[in-house]
Parts: structure tokens; sequence; C-alpha cells
């Protein structure tokens, strides 16, 4: 366990190194002069030779890339080419909005999953085992963004029972649940489709099993069976999977942002897209990029610590 | 496949013939191909024909499924939007292949490629497939073309795991020690014996991946970097139709049902190949 931990972190700053070469690269291979973009289109030759001096987009490329990790590693990602803001400040507030709307709907998703794969495993069969599993697949195949806009369209424009986009004042007052439920619920959908599919497979393996046969021989509360038993047992493999896909929960949570107007990394992201701010870009690729290795580094160890038969 | 004789394979197919999910998926997926084929003749009208007088129309005669903002037939856009998600997604996912296989087989037979090949593909998988999709298209450009290639490469690094896993394990298999022994080259090994041992399961993931490979084509161009107007993409036209929700829903609706059942067949096709083909996975 100490040896792979140790493996772990060492490997990780390597992965990260990658990671960071690969967004600085972003930038070099784009079409176009980064200093003439910032410059903006009225702007006189010497400007623009000034603003390449100060970016140091005159020097070796391998000098910058040294100058871009030194920078990065100082949390210092440069300014906005659009904006002009100071991008780790926007970036901070972003992540925290995109981290509070994955918290949220990790929650929800795995209190619905569970119960909901649970039935549908003990009344295999029948139609309410049908009816969970068809309403799961429905979930993995309708594209989300229409989902949302539909949801946007029923439950706000018409019904007024939540605001229609962006987000509340603060994060833990009613008005700030409002505004997030409806993303932190399309974000949360799939996941509960396939978390839900997972644990059903998963009871029916258990429930077959000889020891839950002697355990009903035992005369032990139905109940307790399927809770302390079962789904102990039957909760290793979801584990992984509810860690893998919460990392997985960040591609998602880009479409979701868009869709509903919520500030965070995801909308950042695309926004700087379309708008070609290229530092943004590189900024919140990498960010993410660090996310969902912190995710899978915190699943791999506790994968670990859940199971004591698992040595690495 | 050297190994497979008539027999075999005939047990194969009846085997896909008795497997609901294979025949329910194949049926979607060959009427989706018909319609992509068929569709100069299926569409009433010219997809890019607008019409000022004829604008967000519902369905009515001569229009099934009524019109857009512009007037367009929705029945036309969406059957020759057949033409270009399905071939696109297919261009998506030969760029996933056609790296991703190779990288995986050299990987897992030369033991000195392993390390480097695979801890580059630990990096690009550090971005989460659509992210490294997103990153690409900000380096390449927006437009359909190059979305199809960035979505190709971001699912391409799980194609060399799989497949490298694949080689170790076939590697140590007494017929492949055999032909080592009797002096095959390794070219002739990885092609002949190694390759089409790995056929099923790259058929099998390939069939799961394109259901992943058609919604992420669709999300891009839903999201503005991908197909851009007039290019009737599933996902553009459910963008497109996304400002007249409230009035028109069927400009955006029709659409989705044709996403939505085109990954369904793929995910159906898939998860029955797998039952059939690699119970493994």
């Amino acid at each position: 366990m100490k040896k792979y931990l140790l493996k772990r972190l060492i490997q990780l700053p390597i992965i990260l190194l990658g990671v960071i070469a690969i967004t600085f690269l972003i930038v070099q291979f784009t079409p176009g002069d980064p200093a003439v973009k910032l410059a903006g289109s009225s702007a006189r030759v010497e400007d623009i030779e000034a603003i390449r001096t100060q970016l140091g987009l005159n020097k070796p490329i391998w000098e910058q890339f040294v100058d871009y990790l030194v920078n990065v590693l100082h949390g210092d990602f440069g300014r906005s080419f659009v904006r002009k803001t100071e991008i780790s400040t926007d970036l901070m507030t972003a992540l925290v909005n995109t981290v509070y709307l994955i918290v949220f709907a990790r929650i929800w998703s795995v209190l619905a999953a569970i119960p909901l794969g649970i039935l549908a495993a003990l009344k295999q069969n029948t139609w309410i085992d049908k009816a969970c599993m068809g309403l799961t697949l429905v979930g993995v195949s309708i594209p989300q963004f229409w989902l949302g806009l539909m949801l946007m369209k029923f439950l706000c424009l018409q019904l007024g029972l939540f605001p229609i986009s962006g987000m509340g004042e603060s994060f833990f007052s009613l008005d700030g649940v409002l505004h997030a439920f409806l993303p932190a619920l399309m974000l949360g959908l799939p996941q509960m489709a396939s978390i839900s599919r997972l644990t059903r497979s998963e009871m029916l393996e258990v429930m077959r099993q000889d020891y839950i046969r002697t355990a009903k021989a035992k005369g032990l509360r139905y109940k307790v069976i399927v809770i302390k038993h079962a789904l102990k047992n039957a909760s290793l493999p979801l584990i992984t999977v509810i860690g893998t896909q919460t990392g997985y929960m960040l591609s998602g949570s880009v479409v979701i942002e868009n869709i509903f107007a919520w500030p965070g990394l995801g909308r950042y992201s695309i926004t700087a897209i379309l708008g070609n701010d290229y530092p943004v870009i590189q900024a919140s690729i990498l960010l993410f990029a660090v996310m969902f290795l912190v995710v899978n580094l915190i699943v791999d160890l506790t994968y670990s610590a859940v199971d004591p038969r698992i040595k690495y | 496949m050297e190994t497979l004789n008539n027999s075999s394979a005939m047990m194969m197919l009846r085997k896909c013939f008795y497997n609901k999910s294979v025949v329910v998926g194949s049926v979607i997926l060959f009427i989706m191909i018909l319609i992509a084929i068929f569709a100069p003749a299926l569409a009433p009208h010219d997809p890019y024909l607008t019409d000022g007088t004829m604008a967000l129309k519902g369905p009515m005669e001569g229009y099934p499924l009524g019109t857009d903002e512009l007037g367009r037939c929705v029945l036309s856009r969406m059957v020759y939007g057949a033409r270009i998600t399905i071939p696109y997604s297919l261009l998506s996912l030969a760029v996933a292949v056609v790296i991703g296989v190779p990288t995986g087989l050299l990987s897992g037979f030369y033991k000195h490629l392993d390390n480097p090949l695979m801890r580059f593909m630990d990096i690009l998988m550090a971005f989460p497939g659509m992210l490294l999709a997103i990153a690409i298209v900000a380096t390449l450009g927006q437009g359909l073309g190059n979305v199809t290639i960035a979505v190709g490469l971001g699912s391409m690094p799980a194609y060399a795991r799989l497949i490298r896993g694949l080689v170790l394990s076939l590697k140590e298999m007494p017929y492949i020690e055999a032909s080592i022994a009797a002096g095959g080259s390794d070219l002739r090994i990885l092609t002949k014996h190694i390759l089409p041992n790995c056929v099923p399961t790259i058929v099998v993931y390939s069939m799961l991946e394109m259901a992943w490979i058609i919604m992420s084509i669709s999300t891009l161009s839903f999201l503005g970097i991908g197909a851009t107007p007039p290019i009737p993409e599933w996902g553009a036209l459910i963008s497109a139709g996304k400002d007249y929700i409230s009035s028109s829903p069927h400009i955006s609706g029709f659409p989705v049902i044709f996403i939505f059942v085109t990954v369904t067949g793929f995910n159906l096709l898939g998860d029955g190949l797998r039952d059939v083909l690699d119970p493994r996975m």
C-alpha cells in the first residue's frame, strides 16, 4: 500500500508536467499571433512589438515554456485577451461554482440511484424492474442538452417553479438552491442512470451467493439481509464507478453550465473558445485536467482503504 | 480469421440472430443507414431551400414535420442530417481506431515502447474525453471537420489502453509462443495472429463508442463549436431550434428523436455483441 501510494505520488507530477505541456502547446499551435490579438485591430506596430516583449513571445519556445511553467506553478495564468481581467481570480470563482454544482448532482444521484437499483434487483423481471431500467436507458441515450432545454421550458417558463438561469446570491440560501436545482438535476441524471443499472446488476450477483441463502435460512429479517449483507458487498464496484464517474461529470458540466448560464468552469471555457481567448482556454482546460487527476487519485486511494483485500 | 472455421462462424451468426439486442440494434441502424443513403428520395424538399412565407409552421400537408425559422422543411433537414451525422461519426471512429489500435498493439508487444507510449496515453487521459476534444478544437479551430478529428482523438487513448491489455494477455498464449519459436516475423505475428484476435473486442467497443461519438459531435455542434449553419447536423438542428422551443418545439424535437434512436441502436448492438462475441469485456 505504501509502495503504491509512493508510486502514484511520484507519477502525479510527471503526468502533471505533461498536462501543462499540452495546454502550453494548444496555444503554440493555434493560427495567428497572440500579440496582435491582444493589441486589437487598431494597434500600431510598436504597440504589438511592446506586447510581444512583455509576454515574452520573442524568446525561444523552450524559454517560453519554462516561463509558463513557473507562472502556472505560482498560480499566475496571465490576463484574459477579451475581458482583460486577471485569469486566476476568475478561475477560482468559476471553480467554486462548478464544484458546488458537481457536489449537489453527486449527492442526489447517488441517493436516488442506489435505492432504485436495489428495488429493481429485488423485483427482478417485474414491471417495476422493467420501468426502472427503461427509464435509465432513456437517461443515457437522450441528449442532455435538449432535456435541459425542455425542463427549462416547462418548469421555469411555464410553471415558474425555478429561476430560469444563472446563479443565486448565496449557495446556501433557498434562492441559491433553487437556481442550482435544475442544472444539478440534469448533471446527475446520466449518473443516476448508470449507477442504478450497476447497483441492480451487482445486487443480482450478490443475492445469488451462498451466504445470502444462509442468512435467509437463519431467519434474518429481509431488510437486514439486503442492507447489511448484500449491499455492503455490492458496494465495492459501486464506489469505483461513482468515483470515476465524478471525474466525467466535469465533461457534463460543460454542457449543463452553458444551457443554464451557470457561471462555472465549463461556461468560462466555452465562452473563451468562442471568443478565441487563448490564455483563458489554456488555464481552464488545465484546471479541468488537474481536477480530474485529483478525483481519480482520491478514488484509487479510497478503493484500497475500503477493501482491505486489495494490495497494490 | 484463420482459426475460425465455417461451422463456428455459423454458430456465432446464429447466436447473434437469437440475441434480441443485436437484432433490434442492427435493424435500427440498418434503417438509419438506408435513410442516409436514400435521403434525396425520402426528403420532400431541398433541405437548404429557404422560404420566408413558410417560416415556423407546424406539421401540415407537403411538410409532414413542419418548417423551421427560415421556412425550410424540418423532415428534409433531418433526413439529410443522417448524411452528415452518421458519416462524420464513422470518420471520428476511424481516427480513434487507426491511431489507437496500432498504439495498443505496439505498446503491448514491445516492452521498451510500453512505458513511453502508455505514459503519453496517461497524460491524454488526464483530460476527460470531451474536454480533450474541446482542447483540440481550441487548437485546430471550430468547425465540423475539426470537431470530428477532435472527438476521434478524444476517444483514441481508451482504444490504446484496451488493446494493449489484450495483447499482453494474448502474448502469453501457447500459439503465439509457438509462432515466435517457429521464427515468424514480428509484423506477421502482430497482423496475422494477434490482431485478428483483437477484432471482436474492437468491434464491440466501437459500437459502444459510436454512441458516445454521436452524442459528443452533436453536443459540440449544439454548443456552437461544431457544425455551423446551414449544415443540417442533428445537434446543430437542435441548437437552431432552441430559440423557438416554446412556439415551435417540432424544430428541435424531431432531431432529438433521431439522435436518441441512433444512439440507442448502437448501444443495443454493442451490448448484444458483447454478450455474443466477447463475454469477458
